[in-house]
């Protein structure tokens, strides 16, 4: 079971619930693992931390034109709805950075004279952190445009028998669609103010669309705004736990301590969210 | 003209709120035009309130459908497919539209001719009118492609209104992260102002974002929001940008003012004159640099 722990907005605290739910599930006797799909900025491994096991990079193939055998007919350059290669008069060009590596350029190609290569755009890091805990983080290069290649090799490594968490990246576009995609329960955490509302009623059209159970944890709750528990209530969309604004909880955050750790009263506001996925 | 672009790498350090109190301090003295490129999860109008003057749609991106009449489920598509994006279910080959990518190589190998590649409706587009001055802004539909494609439209119209009507500055709400859109962002701008927090994830992702403006070739200002819930790690930051030639322009403490702001809709100097002294010397240091 895939459960997504996602926001919209950015830093409402998606990173904090999901390594809290994961250490709690784990003092249960739970087996899980634990992925980080926010590739462009990951950082459950600074929270919990664990044993490195290994490393691999994420490739993608990119067109190599052979300019010796090519007749500059144009058919790669035409086929190429991302505009990733240009037929001049004096070679074939391609841009690597708009490349989708689909291989309708190789396809098409009449004198097959495009080769592709692997090219590194991201890696995969696997840690052992506990007994029945691995972390999967993945990791997008500095400068690489596309996460969601990293994104679905990454997820190729869910369990189908245990349960998986995985934080997503904020947004609504194609990475948060794709962590969507893949994944059974979607957990919107959202922080209580107008912004967090706005962006949870975006991220919350995709999970309709995609017909997928959801439900919501509000965190930096103050009670003088009400927006965020209207629109559950309107969606009927059952509020798991709300995780009061707190300085200290800011602070233990801000060191990459586990607030269940240092604070055990937190498990109060994780439990009814750890026993949904239980 | 300049363009100014605000950017965090993480998200949800303050970027929004900061640039809502630096349009309203730019605009006190000079003409400015706002740009909200954080365009699949924009919050800037919630504060800006703009009045849409033109509402226009974005197309981009391409999705295959198939014409079930005339498949033959020889499933040569699957297997040329490299998005998974075409299923085998109930004895017809279908498309699954989030997975797809609109390449046309499925099309292209489809010997019954049943493919067809339609463009895409990706989102809209809109130039306003805030109590700021102009205003382009957009939304990306909910699941869609292209968010670095609308990002550059937003940009080229920012642009060409900021041409029109001889504004001095462009200032630019960016999206977190460090891929497409915020590449599309921060590349031609004359300045990024980063707010960080001061965490063991806000240093990281900084960190990041920093390499990234270096990549680009933009120059980098620091404004390090909630300075006081990790002393340490702020002079950490600190040190860093000092050893890295990055100047730290601003602190600003923790204050929940800056939700009760948003909950009127209203920037935080508006909300609370103090802080318009603190943005007052930030904007004074944008434009020493």
């Amino acid at each position: 079971m895939n459960v997504l722990v996602a926001s919209g907005k950015g830093g409402t605290g998606k990173t904090t619930v999901a390594c809290n739910i994961a250490h709690y599930l784990c003092k249960q006797g739970e087996n899980l693992k634990l992925f980080d799909a926010d590739v462009e900025e990951p950082n459950l491994h600074l929270f919990i931390k664990g044993e490195k096991l290994a490393e691999k990079p994420v490739n993608i193939l990119i067109p190599q034109v052979i300019q010796d055998k090519c007749t500059h007919c144009g058919k790669c350059a035409e086929v190429c709805r991302y505009n990733a290669i240009a037929v001049l008069k004096s070679g074939v060009l391609v841009f690597p950075e708009l490349c989708h590596s689909c291989g309708a350029c190789v396809f098409i190609c009449p004198e097959h004279c495009i080769i592709e290569n692997n090219k590194t755009i991201g890696k995969i890091t696997y840690y052992r952190v506990a007994k029945g805990l691995e972390l999967i983080s993945g990791e997008l290069n500095i400068s690489e445009p596309m996460p969601t290649p990293v994104i679905k090799k990454l997820l190729k490594h869910t369990t189908h028998d245990g349960i998986n968490i995985i934080d997503a990246a904020p947004g609504t576009g194609c990475s948060f669609t794709a962590s969507v995609y893949f994944s059974d329960i979607i957990l919107l955490v959202t922080e209580n103010s107008p912004f967090g509302l706005y962006d949870l009623s975006l991220a919350y059209i995709v999970v309709k669309q995609l017909n997928k159970q959801c439900y919501i944890c509000i965190n930096k709750y103050l009670d003088v705004y009400d927006g965020i528990d209207k629109f559950a209530e309107k969606n009927n969309i059952t509020v798991l736990s709300r995780i009061p604004e707190e300085r200290r909880f800011a602070e233990t955050y801000s060191k990459g301590e586990l607030l269940i750790e240092t604070y055990p009263e937190f498990e109060k506001y994780i439990k009814p969210i750890a026993e949904i996925i239980r | 003209m300049r363009q100014i672009v605000i950017i965090s790498g993480k998200g949800g350090t303050g970027k929004t709120s900061i640039a809502a109190a630096v349009i309203h301090t730019a605009s006190q003295q000079s003409k400015v035009v706002s740009a909200d490129c954080d365009v699949d999860a924009s919050d800037l109008h919630l504060i800006l309130q703009p009045e849409i003057k033109q509402k226009n749609v974005f197309q981009a991106g391409f999705k295959a459908q198939i014409d079930k009449d005339r498949c033959t489920v020889c499933r040569e598509c699957i297997k040329v497919c490299r998005f998974d994006a075409i299923f085998y279910k109930q004895n017809f080959c279908t498309i699954e539209p989030f997975l797809c990518e609109g390449c046309g190589l499925c099309q292209i190998s489809c010997n019954e001719k049943a493919i067809t590649i339609a463009q895409e409706t990706a989102g809209e587009w809109y130039i306003s009118d805030c109590r700021y001055g102009n205003m382009v802004h957009a939304m990306l539909y909910p699941g869609s492609e292209n968010s670095g494609k609308l990002v550059t439209m937003v940009r080229h119209q920012a642009k060409l209104i900021s041409e029109d009507t001889n504004a001095e500055y462009i200032i630019i709400d960016g999206p977190p992260g460090i891929g497409c859109p915020v590449i599309a962002s921060i590349t031609g701008t004359d300045l990024a102002l980063a707010v960080i927090e001061p965490t063991v994830s806000g240093i990281h992702d900084f960190e990041r974002i920093q390499k990234l403006c270096n990549h680009f070739k933009v120059k980098i200002l620091v404004c390090i929001n909630k300075y006081d819930i990790n002393i340490d790690i702020t002079h950490n930051i600190e040190d860093y940008c000092s050893k890295n030639n990055v100047p730290v322009v601003m602190k600003l403490a923790f204050s929940d003012k800056f939700l009760y702001s948003q909950i009127q809709n209203r920037s935080i100097i508006e909300f609370d004159n103090s802080y318009s002294s603190t943005f007052s010397l930030l904007w004074s240091n944008i434009n020493y640099d």
